[in-house]
């Protein structure tokens, strides 16, 4: 979209964008956060935001980049307002002592055996995406931000952590733990769906 | 020999950073012959893919067109 830089940008331009280009900038956020509630706030706070600043908005770049950028913001914004979590050096005990014994081999409960569930063979099926989501909505809004982040290859994976002043040690425990958890409540599923197929 | 606890710890670690020679030795020759962490690793991949490959969401079109009136509406 061509904009411009000598005419006054207001209400209706940014009104406009919403129509281009809010369906994008919901997809992208709430493929971050998961939660449609959240992911249409931070959304809103983008639009909010590019109308009190679109005076400052010399379309340098597209509005959509400018969008995008403000968006990535409130999306860290939104996980540092997320409630606070402590996160101790020593916070993956508990569920090491879960998994593994003192020697560190898997306890007989806790060993990973082979999904034999249908949906497990595609990632892509949807059984299993529900699953994934519903796994994702149990972790506390942090490790889920964090897990989903790094694995989406984004810096603001880092950013996050420095603005939560989590040290990288940390950051590892979190992820750590998230992958773990994510795969313990993947299997608690399976086992549920066995125990009472349609 | 590590141990299997290690060997999810490695898992972890890659996906921060390469793991050195050593590590990935240690780690490919624990996978090779236990099978409870080579089957954690590909359940950790598959949900990792998942995670990665979910499809857009499209928003309500009521969320749309709430906020483009709300946009319309509000003095600047
Ligand atoms: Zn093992």
């Amino acid at each position: 979209m061509e904009i411009d830089a000598t005419s006054e940008l207001g209400n209706e331009d940014v009104a406009s964008w919403v129509g281009l280009y809010g369906s994008e900038l919901y997809a992208y956020a709430y493929r971050r956060i998961r939660s449609v509630e959240n992911a249409e706030d931070v959304v809103q706070e983008t639009f909010f935001a590019a109308l009190k600043n679109v005076s400052s908005f010399r379309g340098e770049s597209t509005p959509r980049t400018w969008l995008y950028t403000i968006l990535r913001s409130k999306i860290i914004d939104f996980v540092r307002k997320a409630q606070r979590i402590e996160v101790s050096e020593h916070s993956s005990d508990d569920l090491d002592n879960l998994l593994f014994d003192d020697k560190g081999h898997w306890r007989s409960l806790a060993a990973p055996t082979s999904w034999q569930s249908p949906n497990t063979a595609d990632p892509t099926e949807s059984g299993f995406q529900d699953y994934i989501n519903s796994c994702l909505a149990k972790l506390k809004p942090i490790p889920r931000t964090l897990l989903i982040m790094t694995y989406l290859d984004e810096v603001p994976a880092e950013e996050i952590r420095k603005e939560h002043e989590i040290s990288a040690s940390n950051y590892w425990v979190l992820l750590h733990r998230a992958r773990h958890a994510m795969r313990l409540c993947i299997e608690r599923q399976l086992a549920k769906e066995k125990e009472s197929p349609l | 020999m590590i141990s299997c606890q290690h060997a999810t710890e490695l898992m972890t670690t890659r996906e921060l950073r390469p793991l050195t020679l050593f590590e990935m030795i240690s780690l490919r020759m624990h996978t090779a012959i236990c099978s409870a962490c080579s089957t954690f690793e590909k359940q950790i991949a598959s949900i990792k893919s998942a995670i990665m490959n979910e499809p857009d969401s499209v928003p309500g079109s009521e969320f749309i067109n709430a906020l483009e009136r709300a946009i319309k509406e509000r003095r600047l």
